[in-house]
């Protein structure tokens, strides 16, 4: 059954979108909403994101393997908290690029992905999703 | 904010909130780091296709490789003099020019008749040649014949 993914924000030239999955959103907002300082560290990611700018720092692919190709995502404090907002990227009507924000990851232990992360990363891989531009 | 809402518009308008409930002063900062991640970014891919790991990059521009991590994290903000050191330390030269709207780019061509023809300037939009999908195909190219 596909999810759906609201599209939240989108770059000046049309290319690259970012979405929300929907059945998700209430925890995916409640995380980023909860101060100053993760408002501005989810501007800044959607800002590299959408300017197509290269920074692994902030956000990178997660392709642990050939099912997760699309999986990626959005890190929040490395070093520190290290949360993660695991993404799928798809490519939607007249080629735009859409990430879509899926699953969130509090407390990333380690430089490794465990059991739990790359279940987390292979059941985003199997997410299919209808978009949505409200 | 409702945060539970599930209806589309409504989820828009919870993120719009969010991204507009920064401060002018907010704003700028967020500017800067986004011009700062600009330079970052070209400085990362030419350190992967030399081979060069942060450690290895910081040795050359003379500083830790935990600063150059701060910067890619945006903790702290880059200066001109380290700009320039990894400027030499990859032999490379940041190109500064103002972006500019399809529009605008266009508009600085237009068509003039200089005695031996009329020049039209074709609007041709440049592909994205970063991103394959854009490529146009062959069969949809337009081939001019010159008489």
């Amino acid at each position: 059954m596909k999810r759906t993914a609201i599209i939240i924000r989108t770059s000046p030239d049309g290319k690259r979108q970012i979405a929300v999955d929907q059945h998700n959103y209430s925890e995916i907002i409640g995380y980023i909403s909860q101060d100053k300082r993760h408002k501005k560290k989810f501007n800044d990611i959607c800002n590299v994101v959408l300017s197509s700018l290269k920074n692994t720092d902030l956000y990178d692919k997660e392709n642990i393997n050939s099912k997760c190709r699309h999986v990626t995502a959005m890190k929040f404090f490395k070093g520190q908290e290290n949360d993660r907002l695991y993404c799928k990227e798809i490519h939607h009507k007249n080629k735009v690029l859409v990430i879509i924000t899926s699953e969130l990851l509090l407390k990333k232990k380690s430089q490794k992905n465990t059991q739990k992360e790359i279940n987390l990363i292979e059941k985003v891989a199997g997410y299919e999703y209808e978009v949505v531009e409200p | 904010m409702n945060m539970k809402s599930s209806n589309p518009k409504e989820i828009k308008e919870s993120f719009d909130q969010l991204f507009n409930s920064f401060t002018e002063e907010e704003k700028i900062e967020s500017s800067a780091r986004l011009i700062m991640f600009r330079f970052l970014s070209i400085i990362e891919e030419k350190s992967v296709a030399m081979g060069l790991n942060r450690k290895q990059l910081a040795l050359k521009i003379g500083t830790s490789p935990s600063y150059i991590t701060q910067l890619y994290r945006g903790d702290k903000m880059v200066n001109l003099i380290t700009l320039a050191k990894f400027q030499k330390a990859l032999d490379l030269e940041f190109d500064i020019a103002e972006k500019k709207t399809y529009e605008e780019a266009v508009t600085d061509y237009p068509s003039f008749n200089d005695g031996s023809g009329f020049w039209v300037y074709f609007p041709f939009k440049i592909p994205d040649y970063k991103d394959a999908v854009s490529l146009p195909e062959m069969d949809k190219c337009n081939v001019l014949q010159v008489a």
